[in-house]
C-alpha cells in the first residue's frame, strides 16, 4: 500500500535536520521505498510503499520510528518525539463521575478485539485550523469539517482508523455490534447503498437502523452534519479477514479498510482515542460527556522469540558485536537480553509487531536491513550440484527445434492459456470438457485450452491483411482434465501457413524431423476427422516408425469451414504435432557411412501413372527392387506423369549399363504388375 | 660483379613493388632497361672481362633482365586493372538476397538467455505444472489462509473438486510453487534450481497481463547467506546487461522467505546515480529472499541444519530493463501482432 505522508509532519515526531532526499534514500534502503518526494511550494511529501506486514509503519507516527532507528546508521543524528505509547502512562484515569451512557452489545468478542468510544458534546463544527487542512490535502485527503477532517488526520498520523457518529442519531443510545445476515441494507457516507452479502461487521441502533458498515465506512443516517452538536468517537480494531471480505466483495475499499485488514495493533486503540480527545477539546471546543468506555479481552501479552547469534553471523557472512545486535534491537523497540554462555538473545516483541515478528529469522530480517543490505558482501554459492534436470532432453529439444524454424523464416507466436466458449464452438469443440475457471476476468478467458488452433487461429484473423505470406508457429501448453487429478499438460507445436502450400509446410516437418533424430516418418491419408475442421482429401496423420510400431505425431493438412467462424477467407495450411512425442523420439545419434569409392550411376524415368498411386508406394517399390538402388528423388509432377531420379550404386565397384538395365526392367515390370502405370518413352 | 648483380636484382624489384602508377613503371623501365639503364651499364664492362667470365654474366644478366621485365609487366597489368573503366560500375547498395527472416517471440529469446546465464553457474532448470494445487502454490509456501493471494479477486480457481489434502485447484499465480515440487523431487539438500514458467494472475492493464512468465531460483544446502544470493544476482545483472551493471537489496515482505528483498538494477544511463530517466539511479527488477524456515520443514527438509535463498522474477520485465527496449504497454507481448513480432 502506498501513503502519501508530507515533510513537515513527519518532523512533528521525528527531531533530525536530514535533508528530504536524504530521507527517502535512507528509507528505501532500509525501510519501506520511498517511489517519489514531491515538492510542493515550500512542502515536501513523501510517496512511500509499505508491505502489508508492516502496518506499524502505515502513519506519521510509524515512519518516524523507523527513521529514528535508520538515519543514525548513515551518520545523520535523528529522534523519535512525542511517542503515543509512552504518552499514555502519563493520561488522567477515565473520569469515573460521569456515567457510561451507551447500552453496548458485542455479539462475539473475536469480531472485535477492542473497542473504545466516548461521547464529546458542545461541539461546535466549523472548517479545520489552516495546518491541518494543509496537511490533509498533501497527504491526499480532504478537508470537509473540523469533526470529519480529525478522523482523517489521526488516521494519518498514528495508523489507526477513526470513526465519528452524530450522537442524537444513535436512537435510544444503543448499539448492537454484529454479522449481518444477507440481504440486509446500509446506505454509507458516500449515499452508495449496499445489499449485504452476509457476515459484514455491522451495528444497529435501538431503532434496529444499521449505522455503521464496521472497518469500512459509516452509515449515512448517522453522519455528522452542520447541525451536529455532540458526537460518539469511536476508535477499535476488527477481525481482518472479515473486513478484506466484506469490503472486496462489495467493492468498497477505504483507507481504514486497507488498514483494518492488516491488524493494527490494539494497543494504539486507547492512545488514540486520547489523542482525539485532546484535538477535538483544542479544535471544537468540545468537552467530554461519558466515561470512556474501553472493551478489550485479551490485552497484549508479550511475546519473547530466542535469537541465536551465530545464525546471525551465517546469514550476513561476517562477524558482528553483540552490543551492535542489542543496540539495533532496542532502538527498534525490542527488549533484548544477551546471553553469554549460549550466546543467544532473549527478545521481547513490541505490541506494534507482534503480528509480524515470529521467528529468530525476522529478528535477523531486523539487523540486517538497519545494518544495511548494501553494506552486505557479495559471494557466489559453490558451483556444483551434479545432477540432471528430469526435462533436460525436452529443454534442449524445445529450443533446437524453435531455433530450426525460426532460421526457416518462421514467426514464433506466443498466445494465452484460456480461451472462450465461443472460440471453441468456433473450432467445432465442446466447451464441456475443458477445465473451467471458476473466476474468470472476463469471458474471453474462461477455460484452459484443450487445443491450440483455436487461439492461433484468433491471431490470424486479428493480423489478416499484415501479409500475404504467414508463416506462424506456437509450441504451447494444453490442459487435458482427468478425474480427482491435476490436468495433463501436454505441450503441442502448432504451425500455420497461409495459402495452400503444403508442400512448403511439408518440407519444413521433413527437415525438421531429420534435424532432430526422426526418421522413419510416413504420411497416411488422415482418418476419423471432421470434414468441417479440416479438408479430408488434403489431411495426414503423421506417423513415426519405432521397433515396428507407429507412433502418431499429429496432422498436417488443409483447414474446411472452420476458419469462416474466425472470418478467415483465405485457405489455411496447419500443421499439429504432439511435441511431447516429438522431444521423446528426437536423437542425437549420428551414423557414419563410408564414403563410397565408386561413383553412382544416375538415371531418370518418367512414369504415367494410375490416378490413385501414391509417390510414397512407387518409391518405396523401387528401392526394395534391388539393393543397388541406394537413393530414388522425385523430380517433378504434371498431370499424371511422374519423374524421378534413381541412383544406382555398388560399393565394390563400377557399375555397368547392362547391370542397370536389368534392374530397370524390373522395376517397370513390378509397376505394370501392379496395374499402377507405365514408363513414359522406351527403356 | 655477382654480388652487385644481385643487389640490382633487389633494388629494382624492391623499387617495382612500392610504383604507385604507370608513369613509375614507366620511368623504373627505361632506368633500369633502357639504353642508358643500370643493366646496359654492366654489358658495357663486357669487354674487359675473360671469356668464361662474358658467359657466366651474361646469362646472369639474361636472367635478370627477363625477371625485371616479368616484374615491370605484373605491376604495369595489376596497375591498370585497379584503374576505373566506365563500362564496370557496379552498384554495391542493392539490397542482397537474404534467406527469409524468421523471429522468436521476445519472451523466448530471454528466456533462452536467462537460461543459459543461470545454468553455467550449475542451476538446473526444471519446468513444473501451471495447473496446481492450492498446497504447492501456497500453503506450503507459509501464504495463512487469509493471504489476499489466495482470495479469487488475485488469482484464478479451477471448478473442480479440491484435493482432500492439496486443497484447491488453483493456475499458479509464482513460480514458486516449483520450489515445493524440486524439494519433493531430490528430497535432500543441495538444491540449484531455475524453473521458467508461464504464471496467471487475475488482473490485466497496461502494466499487467493475465498470463506472464517468471524465473525462479532456489538454492538450499549449509550455510546459505545473504551475500551468497547478492553473488548470484550480480552474476546474473552483469551477464544479462552488461558488466557495469550491478543489484541492490531493498527490505521488502513475502511470506515464503525472510527476510525478504526487492531487487533493484541500476540505471543504465547514470549507473545508480540517478538521472532525468530513472530519478531515483535504480530499477525494480523482482523479488528475492531466504527461503522461509516454514517452507522447508513443509517440504520435510530439516530448517536446523539447511537454509538457502529464492528469487522470482518476471521475465516480461527483466527483458524491459535492457536499454532501448522501452515498451509502454505489457499486452503487447501476447497480443501477436505481426508488427511488434516482426521487430524483433
Amino acid at each position: 500500500m502506498n501513503i502519501l505522508i508530507p515533510h513537515n509532519w513527519l518532523k512533528e515526531y521525528l527531531e533530525t535536520n536530514a535533508s528530504p532526499k536524504k530521507i527517502a534514500d535512507c528509507l528505501s534502503l532500509c525501510g519501506a521505498s520511498v517511489e517519489k518526494v514531491i515538492k510542493k511550494n515550500s512542502n515536501y511529501v513523501y510517496d512511500i510503499e509499505i508491505t502489508t506486514n508492516r502496518v506499524d509503519m502505515m502513519s506519521v507516527l510509524g515512519i518516524a520510528r523507523e527513521l529514528s532507528v535508520i538515519l543514525p546508521q548513515f551518520g545523520i543524528k535523528a529522534r523519535l518525539k512525542k511517542d503515543p505509547y509512552k504518552l499514555l502512562d502519563q493520561r488522567p484515569s477515565p473520569k469515573y463521575g460521569l456515567k457510561r451512557i451507551l447500552d453496548l452489545t458485542i455479539q462475539d468478542s473475536k469480531i472485535c478485539p477492542r473497542f473504545t468510544a466516548v461521547v464529546i458534546k458542545n461541539l461546535k463544527i466549523k472548517p479545520s485550523p489552516k495546518l491541518i487542512q494543509e496537511r490533509l490535502i498533501l497527504a491526499g485527503l480532504r478537508p470537509i469539517n473540523n469533526i470529519v477532517d480529525l478522523t482523517n488526520y489521526l488516521m494519518r498520523e498514528l495508523g489507526q482508523p477513526f470513526h465519528a457518529f452524530d450522537w442524537n442519531e444513535i436512537k435510544k443510545q444503543k448499539m448492537v455490534l454484529r454479522l449481518s445476515k444477507k440481504g440486509e441494507k446500509i446506505t454509507t457516507l458516500d449515499g452508495k447503498t449496499f445489499d449485504l452479502p452476509g457476515d459484514d461487521i455491522i451495528i444497529e441502533d435501538g431503532d434496529k437502523r444499521i449505522i455503521d458498515l464496521c472497518g469500512i465506512m459509516g452509515g449515512k443516517n448517522s453522519q455528522i452534519t452542520s447541525k451536529t452538536k455532540s458526537i460518539l468517537l469511536f476508535v477499535q480494531t476488527y477481525d481482518p479477514r472479515l473486513i478484506r471480505k466484506s469490503s472486496m466483495n462489495l467493492s468498497q475499499r477505504t483507507e481504514a479498510s486497507a488498514l483494518f485488514e492488516k491488524s493494527p495493533d490494539p494497543e494504539m486503540v486507547l492512545p488514540a482515542l486520547y489523542k482525539g480527545i485532546d484535538l477535538l477539546k483544542k479544535n471544537a471546543q468540545g468537552e467530554i460527556g461519558s466515561k470512556i468506555i474501553d472493551v478489550y479481552n485479551k490485552p497484549y501479552k508479550v511475546k519473547n522469540v530466542d535469537l541465536n547469534h551465530l545464525l546471525i553471523e551465517q546469514y550476513l557472512s561476517f562477524k558482528i558485536k553483540p552490543i551492535k545486535v542489542i543496540k539495533i534491537l532496542k532502538s527498534l523497540g525490542f527488549e533484548t537480553k544477551y546471553k553469554q554462555s549460549k550466546n543467544t538473545y532473549l527478545v521481547s516483541i513490541p505490541s506494534w509487531r507482534a503480528k509480524d515478528i515470529n521467528l529468530q529469522e525476522d529478528l535477523i530480517e531486523e539487523i540486517a536491513r538497519i545494518y544495511g543490505y548494501h553494506n552486505l558482501p557479495s559471494k557466489l554459492p559453490r558451483a556444483v550440484v551434479g545432477y540432471q534436470s528430469p526435462n533436460k532432453s525436452d529443454l534442449e529439444w524445445e529450443k533446437k527445434i524453435k531455433t530450426l524454424l525460426k532460421g526457416w523464416g518462421l514467426t514464433e507466436i506466443m498466445t494465452y492459456t484460456m480461451q472462450s466458449r465461443k472460440q471453441i464452438i468456433n473450432f467445432n469443440l465442446d466447451p464441456t470438457f475443458h477445465l473451467e475457471i471458476k473466476n474468470p476476468l472476463i469471458q474471453d478467458w474462461q477455460y484452459l485450452r484443450k487445443n491450440l488452433l483455436p487461439s492461433i487461429l484468433s491471431v490470424i484473423k486479428d493480423n489478416l491483411g499484415k501479409s500475404d505470406n504467414l508463416k506462424l508457429f506456437e509450441i504451447g501448453d494444453v490442459f487435458i482434465p482427468q478425474n480427482n487429478n491435476l490436468p495433463l499438460e501436454k505441450r503441442k507445436l502448432a504451425i500455420v501457413f497461409s495459402k495452400d502450400r503444403f508442400f512448403e509446410l511439408k518440407g519444413i516437418l521433413e527437415s525438421m524431423f531429420k534435424e532432430i533424430g526422426i526418421l522413419k516418418v510416413v504420411f497416411k491419408k488422415a482418418k476419423n476427422i471432421n470434414p468441417s475442421t479440416w479438408q479430408s482429401a488434403k489431411t495426414a496423420t503423421i506417423y513415426a516408425k519405432k521397433n515396428g510400431q507407429e507412433i502418431n505425431l499429429g496432422k498436417i493438412g488443409l483447414l474446411s469451414e472452420v476458419k469462416t467462424n474466425f472470418e478467415i477467407k483465405d485457405e489455411l495450411i496447419l500443421a499439429y504435432l504432439n511435441f511431447d512425442n516429438l522431444t521423446r523420439l528426437a536423437s542425437k545419434k549420428k551414423i557414419y557411412q563410408p564414403i563410397p569409392k565408386y561413383p553412382a550411376l544416375i538415371e531418370d524415368l518418367t512414369f504415367t501413372l494410375d490416378r490413385s498411386v501414391y509417390y510414397g508406394s512407387l518409391e518405396k517399390l523401387i528401392l526394395n527392387t534391388n539393393p543397388l538402388v541406394k537413393k530414388v528423388e522425385f523430380l517433378n509432377k504434371f498431370k499424371r506423369n511422374l519423374s524421378l531420379r534413381i541412383y544406382y550404386q555398388d560399393s565394390k565397384k563400377n557399375l555397368t549399363d547392362k547391370e542397370i538395365e536389368k534392374i530397370r526392367k524390373q522395376i517397370i515390370l513390378k509397376v505394370q504388375r501392379k496395374g499402377w502405370g507405365r514408363l513414359l518413352g522406351k527403356v | 660483379m655477382k654480388e652487385s648483380l644481385h643487389n640490382l636484382r633487389n633494388e629494382a624489384l624492391a623499387l617495382i613493388q612500392e610504383a604507385r602508377d604507370i608513369k613509375e613503371i614507366n620511368s623504373l623501365k627505361i632506368s633500369f632497361l633502357g639504353r642508358k639503364g643500370k643493366l646496359n651499364e654492366y654489358t658495357k664492362k663486357f669487354s674487359e672481362l675473360k671469356k668464361e667470365e662474358k658467359i657466366e654474366l651474361g646469362q646472369l644478366i639474361n636472367e635478370l633482365k627477363k625477371a625485371i621485365e616479368g616484374a615491370l609487366r605484373r605491376k604495369e597489368r595489376s596497375l591498370k586493372s585497379d584503374q576505373p573503366k566506365k563500362t564496370d560500375w557496379f552498384d554495391f547498395t542493392l539490397p542482397g538476397k537474404r534467406p527469409e527472416q524468421g523471429h522468436l517471440h521476445l519472451v523466448s529469446q530471454a528466456i533462452a538467455e536467462i537460461s543459459d546465464i543461470f545454468e553455467k553457474i550449475g542451476f538446473v532448470r526444471v519446468r513444473y505444472p501451471q495447473v496446481e494445487w492450492d498446497w504447492y502454490a501456497f500453503e506450503a509456501l507459509n501464504m495463512p489462509k487469509n493471504h489476499p493471494a489466495r482470495d479469487e479477486w488475485e488469482t484464478l480457481f479451477i471448478k473442480a473438486p479440491p484435493h482432500k489434502k492439496y486443497g484447491q485447484m488453483v493456475l499458479t499465480p509464482q513460480t514458486s510453487s516449483g520450489q515445493i515440487r524440486e524439494m519433493e523431487r531430490l528430497k535432500k539438500p543441495p538444491i540449484k534450481m531455475i524453473n521458467i514458467a508461464k504464471c496467471h494472475r487475475r488482473q490485466q492493464d497496461i502494466t499487467h497481463t493475465i498470463m506472464f512468465h517468471q524465473f525462479e531460483g532456489l538454492l538450499i544446502d549449509k550455510n546459505i547467506s545473504i551475500a551468497n544470493l547478492k553473488g548470484v544476482l550480480d552474476y546474473f545483472a552483469k551477464s544479462f546487461y552488461g558488466p557495469e551493471r550491478k543489484t541492490r537489496l531493498r527490505p521488502f515482505h513475502f511470506n515464503f522467505t525472510e527476510p525478504s528483498f526487492e531487487v533493484d538494477i541500476n540505471c543504465p544511463f547514470c549507473l545508480g546515480k540517478g538521472c532525468r530517466t530513472c530519478k531515483s539511479g535504480w530499477h525494480e527488477l523482482g523479488g528475492a529472499g531466504m527461503v522461509h524456515p516454514n517452507v522447508l520443514k513443509a517440504s520435510g527438509f530439516d530448517s536446523k541444519k539447511y537454509n538457502g535463498f529464492a528469487f522470482g522474477f518476471g521475465v516480461e520485465r527483466t527483458f524491459m530493463m535492457r536499454s532501448g527496449i522501452k515498451i509502454d504497454d505489457l499486452r503487447l507481448f501476447y497480443s501477436n501482432d505481426l508488427r511488434f513480432l516482426w521487430q524483433f
